[in-house]
């Protein structure tokens, strides 16, 4: 004769089922936690990489800017202070400064005094500055030109600009 | 079932593990690899462009022609590849050496040029050279950014002066008048040209020569010749028969102006005698003799001293044989005056009672008190004369 049991009270399911639900529960949050935590890591290692390469790539444009840049001061006239220069470089240079000042005094620096002026890299024409300021003094002269790849020019940011600026020198007796 | 869920789990997180490291690492290392190569790729090339512009070597002559003919080029400049490298010249600037600037504000030439290596190419200038007088240097530019610059020369017109004028013309002018301005112009006829043009001389002596030599090519020349802005009279030229003279060369080398002499009127000689007003017996003292030359002369002159001393006529109370003089000027300029001689002269005891005397100094008039250094006329001077007074020494 089989003797009635209680559903909760069977041996054969009863407490059994109960730790069987407790380790499903177990094992769903370490499944859970793990693709969280997977998941969060793979976000931080993508952010990381994406802003790391981001920065990189702009340092190496810089770098790279720097290796194509080139440009050359060709003449100069002392008369109306106009100076010409061409970009025999792979870049197009952006003019920031241009200054002619005696050869015994010191650079003035970067003048700000050219701005935006584009001279296109492996241009067949030289193109002519005008506004280059003089400085008094006998000569012999040093004719500065600075400038940078036109793409890293942002008129809105000086400091910036002459941070990456490149020279061009010319000696004009 | 316990066993397969840890499982799980574990196969999920090493699935991450693995999608990070595919996904970030390795694109990161592909990446920055990839940037490196770049990077050292965009080196390499700088290199190379930088070891191709220091190979670059060009050599710039400029070369003209003492031709004259206006129509055909007369300067030109040769490039002169000597590097390894094909060098493309994209401009040519001809540069004022004086004043350190493009002539015309833009360049000479203006289109690519290729030069192989090994070969001269011949480009002519002449246009950009038009009209320009001074130091020039011509500039090429390289398509790789090197400037290179041929010697300095020297235009006139441009024209390099060096060998244009191979021809020398000379103009003499004989016996110009003193005071006056003499200028010998030139007119080049044809396709011949001369330098300078023109020359003005001012004459600082009666009768003086000069003779002045012009560069020029061969051809036929006018040669005029003015005197104070008027051009010389036929008349007053005893060569040539005209004014202008014309002259070819190069089969003659000269023209020879001769004036007509300028007549030389001697004038007369300012004599003064500058002297003691008193002196005192027994003394010796001095007095000088002044000559002055009038401004008007011609010519200078030269002093005959001992016709003046043979002139000087003293009486009264000196010494006899106690005169001596002393030459000083030798040669008196227009407008000059100058102590020609310097005596000496003793006075004499007064006898008697006699408390005073006098000497009187008189030096006659000369008809050749000097003679003039072109001309050799004799050149006269009037009389003077003087008076001193002799007083008796105190204590006496």
């Amino acid at each position: 004769m089989e003797r009635d049991v209680p559903p909760h009270t069977n041996p054969r399911c009863g407490p059994r089922g109960k730790r069987g639900d407790t380790v499903i529960l177990g094992e769903i949050l370490l499944f859970a936690g793990v693709v969280t935590l997977g998941l969060a890591l793979w976000g931080l290692s993508l952010g990381y990489v994406t802003s790391h390469s981001t920065k990189l790539t702009e340092d190496y444009d810089r770098f790279v800017s720097r290796q194509r840049g080139f440009l050359i001061v060709e003449a100069v006239s002392l008369q109306s202070n106009v100076v010409w220069v061409s970009n025999p470089g792979l870049n197009d240079a952006a003019i920031i400064s241009c200054t002619i000042y005696p050869k015994t005094t010191p650079s003035p620096g970067i003048r700000y005094n050219v701005r935006g002026v584009i001279v296109e890299a492996s241009s067949y024409r030289p193109t002519a500055l005008i506004g280059c300021e003089r400085f008094p003094g006998p000569p012999p002269y040093t004719v500065e030109v600075w400038y940078i790849s036109a793409h890293l020019y942002n008129p809105q940011d000086p400091a910036r600009n002459s941070m990456y600026a490149l020279v061009a020198r010319y000696e004009k007796g | 079932m316990r066993k397969d869920s840890t499982g799980i789990s574990t196969m999920v997180g090493m699935a991450i593990i693995i999608a990070i490291f595919f996904t970030t690492l390795i694109p990161l290392y592909l990446y920055m690899s990839s940037l490196y190569s770049l990077l050292s790729n965009e080196t390499n090339s700088r290199m190379i462009r930088d070891v191709d512009r220091e190979t670059e070597d060009l050599k710039l002559f400029v070369e003209g022609k003492s031709g004259i003919n206006q129509e055909n080029p007369s300067i030109s400049v040769i490039l002169k590849n000597t590097s390894p490298l094909l060098i493309r010249v994209e401009r040519i600037w001809m540069m004022n050496v004086e004043t350190g600037s493009p002539v015309g504000d833009a360049p000479c030439i203006d289109r690519v040029l290729d030069v192989p290596p090994g070969w001269n190419v011949t480009i002519q200038v002449n246009a950009c050279v038009q009209g320009f007088t001074g130091r020039a240097q011509f500039i090429a530019v390289t398509e790789r950014g090197r400037l290179f610059g041929s010697e300095p020369i020297d235009l006139l017109r441009g024209r390099i002066i060096s060998g244009l004028f191979p021809y020398t013309l000379t103009v003499s002018v004989i016996n110009m008048k003193r005071g006056s301005e003499y200028t010998i112009d030139i007119l080049p006829l044809g396709d011949a040209d001369i330098h300078p043009r023109s020359i003005t001389y001012k004459a600082t002596a009666s009768n003086e020569n000069i003779s002045l030599s012009f560069g020029a090519t061969a051809g036929t020349f006018l040669v005029y010749l003015s005197e104070s802005g008027v051009l010389v009279s036929t008349s007053r030229l005893l060569a040539p028969p005209t004014n202008p003279v014309a002259v070819t060369l190069p089969d003659y080398w000269n023209a020879i102006f001769i004036l007509s002499r300028s007549p030389i009127q001697p004038v007369t000689i300012d004599l003064e005698i500058s002297a003691p007003t008193r002196v005192l017996e027994g003394q010796s003292f001095q007095f000088q003799i002044i000559l002055s030359l009038p401004a008007q002369a011609d010519e200078d002159v030269r002093v005959n001293h001992d016709r003046i001393i043979q002139a000087i006529r003293i009486s009264g109370d000196y010494e006899q044989n106690t005169l001596q003089c002393l030459p000083i000027a030798e040669t008196l300029t227009p407008g000059s005056t100058s102590i020609a001689l310097s005596c000496s002269l003793t006075a004499a005891e007064l006898q008697g009672n006699r408390n005073s005397g006098s000497i009187t100094i008189t030096v006659n008039q000369l008809q050749n008190c000097g003679t003039g250094v072109n001309s050799g006329q004799p050149y006269p001077s009037d009389q003077d004369s003087t008076t001193i007074d002799v007083r008796r020494q105190k204590g006496r």
